[in-house]
């Protein structure tokens, strides 16, 4: 997928300026302070939104996006929010094995706790056969040991994989390149996003 | 009604029924206890029951029918929502007598109270469902546009259960609606076997206790329908109701 020149709005507030990047196979983390675009970045990969000027390339046909907020559908059971975008009740269930939620199957969303809601979001995520995996603080609500039981799900999948994130362990155990973002706001060189090289990958500029 | 209130209540009427001294204005609520019983025993009482609460379920099943499917059409045409929309609020404002009336000129008298009844509960259902559609979370719309989840799946998995909360709370609404608007047009339209008719005729015939018992059991039987929806609802849809409660700004009649 290529962003060439991206361009995003919200009314008076401009949240991508001019932002251009390549995305290949492998993971490449997005990372940055809050309000620093990196959701808006990844809705604009998703498709969900349009930018105002630029254009988006290469886009998968099946894109599979774990949301910032969990949104598991609130009336369905755990394994049936999973199965919802498979129609696969033996993969789902794998994949709640892989979370480590395979006793809370049968349970709704309402009884799990803020990381378990997390892993079923993500195991949900993984579940949908897709081009191109999108994930938003995909780590967020869960301690650092059950990060690291996870990570390898993620690393070992051959699609490409863009993950937001801030936490710099979760950009180390990721690995894969670093974008690093700014409010573009706060820009004033035509180049919107400076991009430096991160402590754990390879070096990579956009923009 | 709790014992107690019930008590109070039928004290005032039995001190007011002694107060006005006369059978006809108020009576005692021992006398209306006398025909209560004459009533029931009577041979005519089930079918005529029967009848009644047959043409106001049928009414009120054409009411919630139509009301969904005609909410579900006004959400995905706007076109269609700016022609129903005022339509029904119109049905909502204008008397139901006048609909009555009007509905005895085209239809059997039997039938009368059927339309009414589903006239009056279309609109609540209507609202409510067209409010559970508009309230539907559009992060699960977004979620299910993204994993490609088909129309089928997303009106079984995603707007019926946002839809049903609201719906049943205007069935609950609706099936006392239609209980009241259906022994209305009994009333007028007099067919047989209707309790509305032997209301009408105990007011003709100055049974003014009979008209009393009568009105009570319209009002025990409103009030179990009620209560009977509402267990069956609590009973039903457990999952929907704790996922998705109905918001204050559900329609109301």
């Amino acid at each position: 997928m290529k962003l060439d020149s991206v361009t995003v709005r919200y009314g008076e507030k401009l949240v991508l300026d001019r932002f251009s990047l390549d995305v290949g196979l492998g993971i490449t983390c997005l990372k940055g302070p809050s309000g620093c675009g990196k959701t808006t970045l990844l809705r604009v990969m998703s498709g969900l939104i349009i930018p105002d000027s630029g254009t988006v390339t290469g886009r998968p046909g099946r894109i599979s996006f774990m949301f910032q907020e969990d949104r598991l559908f609130p009336w369905l059971t755990v394994l049936e929010n999973v199965k919802l975008v498979c129609g696969d009740a033996q993969k789902s269930m794998d994949l709640l094995k892989a979370v480590e939620l395979e006793k809370e199957a049968g349970s709704l969303p309402s009884s799990l706790s803020g990381g378990m809601k997390r892993r079923v979001a993500m195991a949900r995520a993984l579940a949908f056969d897709c081009g191109m995996l999108l994930l938003d603080e995909p780590f967020k609500g869960m301690d650092p040991d059950l990060t690291r039981r996870l990570i390898p799900l993620i690393t070992s999948l051959d699609v490409p994989v863009i993950a937001a994130t801030h936490s710099e362990e979760e950009l180390a155990l990721l690995g894969g390149r670093v974008i690093a973002m700014e409010p573009a706001q706060h820009v004033m060189k035509p180049a919107a996003h400076q991009i430096w090289a991160d402590p754990f990958a390879s070096t990579d500029t956009a923009g | 009604m709790g014992a107690a209130p019930l008590l109070f209540w039928t004290a005032v009427w039995a001190l007011a029924a002694r107060a006005v001294g006369q059978e006809l204005l108020i009576p005692a609520p021992s006398s209306v206890l006398e025909h209560l019983a004459a009533i029931v025993r009577d041979e005519s009482f089930f079918a005529v029951i029967g009848t009644s609460f047959l043409r106001i379920i049928c009414g009120f099943a054409t009411g919630c029918l139509t009301g969904v499917v005609l909410a579900a059409l006004c959400s995905l045409s706007k076109v269609l929502k700016a022609v129903f929309s005022p339509a029904v609020d119109m049905i909502s404002s204008v008397p139901v007598t006048s609909f009555i009336i009007l509905v005895m000129l085209w239809l059997r008298y039997s039938l009368v109270p059927v339309f009414i009844s589903a006239l009056l509960v279309m609109p609540v259902i209507f609202g409510n469902v067209m409010t559970g559609i508009s309230q539907t979370d559009p992060l699960l719309i977004e979620t299910a546009k993204i994993y490609r989840i088909g129309p089928w799946k997303a009106l079984t998995e995603l707007y019926i259960p946002s839809v049903l909360p609201y719906f049943y709370s205007g069935a609950v609404t609706g099936i006392g609606l239609a209980w009241k608007s259906g022994i209305a047009a009994e009333v007028l339209a007099l067919p047989k076997n209707a309790i509305g008719s032997d209301m009408y005729y105990s007011k003709l015939y100055l049974e003014t206790a009979d008209l009393f018992a009568w009105t009570i059991i319209v009002a025990v039987f409103s009030l179990a329908l009620s209560r009977l929806l509402s267990f069956f609802v609590k009973k039903t849809a457990p999952k929907a109701q704790k996922a998705a409660d109905p918001k204050e700004d559900c329609h109301e009649a």
